[in-house]
This record gives C-alpha cells, sequence and structure tokens, in this order.
C-alpha cells in the first residue's frame, strides 16, 4: 500500500493525539514503505509455530513497523505468509493494556496492585483451606523459557504441587513419549541441516506446507537440487503439501499403525534392514499390560520377526485401504536410501495411540540404519515456538522436573531440591494432573485456583464446551494472563492480567532442532501490560509473604530479569544430556541461534546428537566409543528400543449413525486459536471463516454444493459451517481448520486421550452431516 | 499522420493510469470471495509458480480489500523474504525501474528475460 503525504499527516496527527490521552493506535499498513527505512533492526524469532524461523523487526519512533527473514538464520532469510504480517499483531484494536477483575458480573478497571492482592488473597486462602494441591497453573509452549522455568519452580518447588502443566500435553506430548520411550531421552537427534543431505523424505501426518511452511520450502529446495530425491507423503488428505510429494499414500484416519507395521515386514522379508546396526544399537520391547503402571517386558528378535507377520501388506491394505503396492514401494524407498529424513507432526501426535505410532517410525529409521547420519534422522515437527525449549526441556509438565528429570524419579528430586535450596521432601514424588485431568478438576470443585497464561483452553480444549462450564463457575477463582481481550478463555476470566507479546519483553525460544534463540526486547507494551515473568516474581513474592515464607521467597524468587532467570537454567542444564552452559546471555544475543547440547562457550553447538562425530557428550559418556552411542538409553546399556507395537484405531471410529471421520488442522494463514493472526487484515481476507472441507463424492452423496451449510454433528455437539468441496480429504473423511473463536469445532473433538502421554484425539472422531 | 500517433501514444500513456488508479479501490466483495473466483488466470499463473507452491498467497502483495488493497505493489510487500534485494533497489531509486516486477513477471515471478537485475547479482531466490 502506498500511504500519501496526506494520510500519513493524518495518520501522525492521529497517533500524536492520541498519544497524549495514552491511547496506542494500530498502525495502518504500509507505514514502514511510506515513513522509510526503520531506525533499527532488531534480531529475534517469528512468534509462531515450532520451526523457530529468525526474524529481524524494525523499529522505527517506538514501533514495529516491518520484519524481514534473518539470512544468517537457518530460514536463510525466508518467512512465511503469517511471519510476513507479524508487525500488526502487536497494535490489534483488542490488545489488553490494563488488569481487568469480573465484579458483579461485569469486568471491571483495577490497578496491578489490587490485581494481585486479590489474586494472592484467592490462592493463599485455596492453599491455607484445601492444600497445594488446590491451585494449579496451566502453561504454555509460547511463554519464554525463562518464564516457565520460573513458575515450574514456584509450583513443584515452592508450593509443593504438582499441579502445573502446559498445552503442549495437547501437541507434543506423544513425541517426548515416544522420543523418551524409544531413545530415552526426550528431543531430536537431527536438524533442519538433515534436509540438505537426505536423498528419501517420509512425511506422515503432517501438511507442513501450511503448519510448517519454512521448513517445507527447504525440502522442496532439495527436492529440486537433488537428482534423485523421493517424497513420500502418508496423508488422508492430499494437501498442498502432497505437491511435492513422489507417492502420496492415503489411508483410513488411524489406521498408520498397521501401514508402519507392514513397512516393517517389507523391510525384515527383504533383508532391507541393517544387521549390524540393529545388533550393536538396539533391544526389542513389548507391553504386556498396559496398566497403570504399564508393564514392559524384553523380548527377542524372533519375537518381533513373529509379531510382524501379521502385518503383510496385504493385511495392511485391509485395515488402512492403502494400496499394498505402495506400503512396499514406500518401505523399499525408505530402506535403500542414501539417508532417509522423516517428518510428523500432529497427525501422529494428537491421537489415543500417539505414543505408539511415534515408536513406530523410530523403529524403521533403526531397523535400517536410516539415524545420526547426515540426512538420516527420525524429526518430529514441533507446533509452538517454546513447546521443546520452555515446555519438555525445562519441564513444565505436571511429571517432569527441568532438563530430562522425572517427578517419579526420587534422585532426580532430591537433585532439583539441592539445586534450588529446598528441604528434602518438598517435591512432591506423584506426578501432578495433565492438562485435560486439570480441567476435569476444575469441573469436579477440586481445584480451587486457576492460573492461565499465554494460552486458550477455553478455544482449544476438546470436547470443549463442559471444561467451559468449568472455567466459568464461581467455584474455580480463573486468573488468565493474556495480550488481547475477550478471548474465548479471558471471557471466562475472574482477573484478567495484561500480557506483554513478543518483541515487547525478552527471553529464550529453544525450537524442534535443539535450537535455543534469544529474542531481544524491541518495543515497550500499551499501556499497563507486563513480560509476564515479571508479573510472576511479583506473585510468588507477594504469596510467599502472605503465607509468612518472606525468607524463602527472598532466596528462592529474587530475580531482576530474565537474564538472572537464564542463568540459573544454564546450570540447571549443566551436566544433563542438554548441556547448554555455553550459551550465555551475551554469546546469545550475537548468535542466530545454539544448538544443545553446548557445554562450554568455545562449543559450536550440536547439530546430530548420539554420534561421536558431532556430539560431545558422547566421549564424555564413554571416552572410547566410537560413532553411534545412544547414551540416553543408559538403563538399557546404551540400546534403544525396537517396540512391538499392534495396530489399534481410534478411540471413536465413524459408523452407522455417525458414517464421517472429521479431522482438524491448520490453514498457513493462521495459527493456533486466531487470536493473533485473524487480527491481521490481510490474513483475515485470505482466510476469513471455517469450512468444512469435503470431497465431491462425499459431498453428492449428502447432496450439498460448494458453499452451501452443512450441519456437522458430533456425539458431543453441532455447528453449521459452509462446505467446501475440493478433491482433498479421502472418502468418509472431513476436515475443519481450527482456528476461528466464533466457529467452535472443539464442541465437536473427542477428549479420548493417549494413556501414556494424555494428549487427546482431535485428529479424529466420528460426525454425521446434513445439507442445511 | 504524426498527430494521430501522438494521440495513439498519449492514449497508451493515460490508459495504463486510468486502468491503476480505478484498481486502487478494490471494489467490494463477499467475505468468503476468494481471489480466484475473478482472477482465475493470474491465480493459475502464480499457482504453478515458486511462489505459488510455497503459498506466498495475493495478500502478501496486494493487501486485503480494504484500505491495504494495491493493484501494484511496491517494494515492501517484497522485503520479508527478498531484504537485500530490497534494500538494493531502495538504494538505486532514481533509476528506471524502482519495483520488483520491473524484472520479474508479476504472478510467476519468474525473470522476465534480457540481462540480470541491475539491483542484485543473482536475482530473487
Amino acid at each position: 500500500m502506498k500511504l500519501t503525504r496526506r494520510e500519513l499527516m493524518k495518520y501522525s496527527a492521529a497517533l500524536a493525539a492520541a498519544s497524549a490521552i495514552g491511547l496506542e493506535l494500530p498502525l495502518p499498513r504500509g507505514v514502514a514503505a511510506a515513513a522509510g527505512e526503520p531506525d533499527k533492526w532488531v534480531k529475534g524469532v517469528c512468534r509462531y509455530c515450532g520451526a523457530g524461523c529468525g526474524v529481524y523487526t524494525g523499529v522505527k519512533g517506538g514501533k514495529v513497523v516491518a520484519v524481514k527473514g534473518d539470512k544468517e538464520n537457518w530460514n536463510k532469510g525466508f518467512l512465511c505468509l503469517k511471519g510476513n504480517f507479524l508487525p500488526a499483531i502487536l497494535y490489534a484494536p483488542d490488545r489488553l493494556q490494563y488488569p481487568l477483575l469480573r465484579k458483579g458480573g461485569k469486568f471491571v478497571r483495577i490497578s496491578w496492585d489490587e490485581a494481585m492482592t486479590v489474586m494472592v488473597d484467592k490462592f493463599h486462602d485455596s492453599i491455607r483451606k484445601n492444600g497445594p494441591n488446590s491451585v494449579a497453573f496451566y502453561g504454555s509452549g509460547q511463554a519464554y523459557t525463562e518464564e516457565s522455568y520460573f513458575i515450574n519452580k514456584v509450583f513443584k518447588g515452592g508450593l509443593g504441587t504438582n499441579n502445573i502443566d502446559g498445552n503442549p500435553r495437547l501437541c507434543m506430548a506423544s513425541a517426548a513419549v515416544g522420543y523418551v520411550s524409544t531413545f530415552g531421552k526426550d528431543e531430536p537427534m537431527g536438524a533442519y541441516d538433515d534436509i540438505n543431505h537426505a536423498e528419501c523424505f517420509f512425511i506422515i501426518g503432517s501438511n507442513m506446507a501450511e503448519a510448517h511452511p519454512v521448513i517445507f520450502r527447504l525440502v522442496n529446495e532439495r527436492k529440486q537440487k537433488g537428482k534423485d530425491v523421493k517424497i513420500i507423503m502418508a496423508d488422508p488428505r492430499k494437501t498442498l503439501s502432497a505437491r511435492i510429494a513422489d507417492l502420496h499414500m492415503s489411508f483410513t484416519p488411524g489406521t498408520d499403525l498397521a501401514i508402519l507395521n507392514a513397512m516393517a515386514h517389507v523391510i525384515v522379508k527383504e533383508k532391507l534392514y541393517d544387521q549390524a546396526f540393529v545388533d550393536k544399537h538396539t533391544i526389542f520391547k513389548t507391553m504386556v499390560d498396559p496398566g497403570p503402571p504399564p508393564k514392559i517386558k524384553k523380548v527377542v528378535w524372533g519375537d518381533y520377526v513373529k509379531f510382524l507377520d501379521d502385518y503383510t501388506p496385504e493385511a495392511a491394505e485391509k485395515i488402512s485401504g492403502c494400496p499394498a503396492a505402495e506400503i512396499v514401494k514406500a518401505a523399499r524407498w525408505f530402506a535403500t536410501s542414501k539417508a532417509t529424513m522423516s517428518f510428523w507432526c500432529m497427525g501422529l501426535n494428537q491421537r489415543t495411540r500417539g505414543v505408539w505410532v511415534n515408536n513406530l517410525v523410530h523403529n524403521l529409521h533403526l531397523l535400517t540404519g536410516q539415524i545420526c547420519r547426515p540426512g538420516a534422522t527420525s524429526f518430529s515437527l514441533t507446533g509452538q515456538p517454546n513447546a521443546c525449549g520452555g515446555v519438555r526441556d525445562g519441564g513444565l509438565l505436571s511429571h517432569l522436573l527441568p532438563y530430562g528429570r522425572l517427578v517419579a524419579n526420587a534422585a532426580h528430586r532430591e537433585e532439583m531440591e539441592k539445586f534450588w535450596g529446598l528441604p528434602a521432601g518438598r517435591i512432591q514424588p506423584k506426578p501432578g494432573l495433565t492438562a485435560m485431568e486439570m480441567f476435569k478438576s476444575v469441573n469436579s470443585g477440586a481445584t480451587r485456583c486457576l492460573w492461565v497464561a499465554c494460552t486458550n483452553p477455553g478455544q482449544s480444549l476438546p470436547n470443549v464446551d463442559p471444561y467451559r462450564k468449568g472455567m466459568a463457575s464461581d467455584d474455580t477463582f480463573l486468573v488468565v494472563s493474556e495480550t488481547y481481550h475477550p478471548t474465548r478463555t479471558s471471557e471466562l476470566a475472574d482477573l484478567v492480567l495484561p500480557a506483554a507479546l513478543w518483541v515487547e519483553k525478552d527471553g529464550t525460544y529453544g525450537q524442534s532442532e535443539r535450537r535455543y534463540q534469544y529474542v531481544e526486547k524491541a518495543v515497550n507494551p500499551p499501556g499497563e501490560a507486563r513480560p509476564d515473568l515479571m508479573v510472576m516474581i511479583d506473585f510468588a513474592n507477594r504469596l510467599f509473604t502472605a503465607m509468612g515464607r518472606k525468607e524463602e521467597a527472598k532466596r528462592l524468587f529474587s530475580y531482576k530479569n530474565s537474564e538472572e532467570v537464564w542463568n540459573e537454567i544454564r546450570l540447571c542444564s549443566k551436566g544433563t544430556a542438554y548441556d547448554f552452559m555455553g550459551m550465555t546471555r551475551a554469546r546469545m544475543k550475537k548468535a542466530h541461534g545454539l544448538q544443545w547440547p553446548c557445554p562450554t562457550e568455545d562449543h559450536p553447538g550440536t547439530v546430530r546428537r548420539y554420534t561421536s562425530e558431532y556430539d560431545v557428550l558422547v566421549k564424555q559418556q564413554d571416552p572410547k566409543a566410537e560413532g553411534v552411542l545412544f547414551y540416553g538409553a543408559k538403563a538399557d546399556n546404551n540400546r534403544v528400543s525396537i517396540w512391538l507395537r499392534p495396530h489399534k484405531g481410534p478411540a471413536e471410529p465413524p459408523d452407522a449413525e455417525y458414517p464421517f471421520a472429521l479431522t482438524t488442522g491448520r490453514q498457513i494463514e493462521h495459527w493456533h486459536t486466531g487470536t493473533m493472526t485473524l487480527k491481521v487484515p490481510e490474513l483475515k481476507r485470505s482466510a476469513p471463516d471455517a469450512y468444512l472441507e469435503i470431497n465431491p463424492r462425499d459431498a453428492a452423496k449428502i447432496g450439498v454444493k460448494n458453499k452451501e451449510k452443512v450441519r456437522v454433528t458430533s456425539r458431543r455437539g453441532t455447528i453449521v459451517l459452509e462446505a467446501k468441496v475440493v478433491d482433498v480429504p479421502r472418502d468418509g473423511l472431513v476436515f475443519m481448520p481450527m482456528h476461528y473463536p466464533d466457529r467452535m469445532i472443539n464442541s465437536l473433538t473427542t477428549d479420548a486421550f493417549d494413556a501414556l502421554s494424555k494428549q487427546p484425539e482431535f485428529k479424529i472422531c466420528a460426525v454425521k452431516l446434513e445439507k442445511v | 499522420m504524426n498527430r494521430l500517433l501522438v494521440l495513439i501514444g498519449l492514449c497508451l500513456l493515460i490508459q495504463p493510469q486510468a486502468v491503476l488508479g480505478a484498481e486502487k479501490n478494490h471494489p467490494a466483495t463477499p467475505e468468503n470471495q476468494e481471489c480466484i473466483e475473478c482472477h482465475a488466470d493470474q491465480e493459475k499463473t502464480w499457482f504453478n509458480g515458486k511462489h505459488g507452491l510455497m503459498n506466498v498467497k495475493c495478500i502478501v502483495c496486494h493487501g486485503a480489500m480494504d484500505k491495504s488493497f494495491t493493484a501494484s505493489p511496491g517494494l515492501a510487500a517484497c522485503r520479508g523474504c527478498h531484504a537485500d534485494e530490497v534494500a538494493q533497489a531502495m538504494k538505486a531509486k532514481g533509476k528506471k525501474e524502482k519495483s520488483c516486477f520491473s524484472c520479474h513477471d508479476n504472478h510467476a515471478l519468474t525473470l522476465k528475460g534480457g540481462p540480470a537485475s541491475p539491483y542484485h547479482a543473482k536475482g530473487g531466490k
């Protein structure tokens, strides 16, 4: 847009007048172009997905007026559609600028001091009367690492409750438990750099072209440059990602466990496995009793081969509808390429068998030795910018302690109690409430105070309606730290705290490839909005003072800024598999991200883990080790697990009454619950509303045409949407985007969850369709 | 004859301006109307090009249908991903070419042919 001088003058005058009375005005698009170059460019990271693209924000007159990709970072200067429009999220008209308290059914403006006083009174009262397990915190993979670490310390270490969980429970928990159960430690061993070396890509349960566009760009670049690069895309929808695929494997939703076992069957029968790798590095396991706790048995190669007998490609075709010939072709390409890289995302994770299906992808890499070499790796894509760094690594899940430590492990608890300077026994041995359990506990009234920060469960929880009732109930005091108001969660709150957003505060993000990056503060937050970390520190000190533990608070919670927290975090990671002592704040300010482990200040970071060529920790664990050493699996003599995981379908498959499978997912324009992207006029215009994606054959069956209205009903709810008739989903499958607050698609989804990861099955539920 | 040539020349000069002027304000569209419904040819060219494959959609260059709409995108629209190239082109203001689209086809975004752009050595990636 070209802004005329007259328009610019009018805008400037309005801005000056607004500033004089303390109001913030949104910046119209094109201000940067009209006003010339920004005064400065500030280095940071994109606010959206877990790809973690390096971004510079252009600042002029105290406002972010432009963004550009960081050419020196992994993304080579490229941004996606959403990233390109980042400045507008800071200046949306619904930015919350001061605390709000619900009084007499209405929100009224209050001071920060009053807000903190009310909040501390409620939490203190609840703890005094009902114990520390009556309060809970629900955090986010979008909070900075320093924020997540600090609040974890307050709850698990200070208050002695493990009722602290985060929204990565809804998106990454199955990937995390998948890595831990196979490799002994969480997080991928590989990196985006593997894309440059892979000859075969196996992409399953991921629409990268829309959900992780800049990673997809790298894969496409590799495809264009590499002579014989093959791309296998396994997805019940033929998405935009499939445009670059050599083989698109479509299958009945929820039957991919059978397909993955059948690929292993082909690899074994055709002797395409790497015998030496299997012999040296793996063991075989099966679960004989799901528990809890699950009872696991070690088995041998022969048992595994026998187990695979049931999964011939023909048998898998019967279960999945995926042609046997495609399964055979995929298995051969996977096993025989010079280097195979797998990618997956929510299509595998958001499932009642999420962990199992993760294990089955790892199995293929371990069988074929397609791992720990350039281009050969098993790589989970991440949905949020700091799900890995802040929540999985930092331990903001109810069963975790920071940096690979577990609540249920006595030695780990003792270690953290000593590190934090706590009395022995302070950290409770029983894991706390996971996300869905936490909101059930709100419904039952057992959780009396809940603090939700940087996330929107009032829209994003599966089967959301009953949980909305619980959040709205007077039985629970709900505090919501939010950037915008109202959201579908803040509208239910008793107290809403205005939060600084993205480059209005500083902190550390850790993304999918173990790359940690520092986001520098570029501008001030509007009005009275504050960084969540500062609010958390204030809250902790006030609460402990109210509880008569002022001295303890001084010892535990006296931080002046995020760098002081970061320095403690570095120490906490020291000596663990995550070791990032070498990532000083000064170094992080200059670097374009560093990948852990990075134990010393002269260490360049680790592109690939578990191999002596790249990973310094291998020699630390075993000075004689050469090549691969899976040191995460110490309990099994550094051998990782090939799991016998039988096929099991979804919790709610289609049936006669509800004959269609519904899946939910992303559009490139929007992110999560749309609180940010739907405020960007261009993104809103490009993708204005939810729809029901249905193929022409199914549309004809129910007698609906493109843009006609359809009533979608599951066992939990009903919504009416416009039909988008395109030949993308397979027969019997319909799709809806997840982003729109006025279209609560999670009124339909099921809250059944994986028994191991506790992650819900957003991706599959049964629905019926009627033309309206 | 000369007067006729001058008249034709004037028409050629004026007509594109008139068209661009008209397109500064995009006609009002229903929210669920997609660009492709009226601009199928442009959409097809774009979709089959690199920017189409990477889903760099219409809005990046043309804005929304509100005040931000532009029929002729400026340099800033490309800066998110091509910052160096845009910076070089901005420095070169005063020369004839000021827009990425002087050298790159409007919707395929390929080089139009002829010598490489004088503004950046390798061309846009």
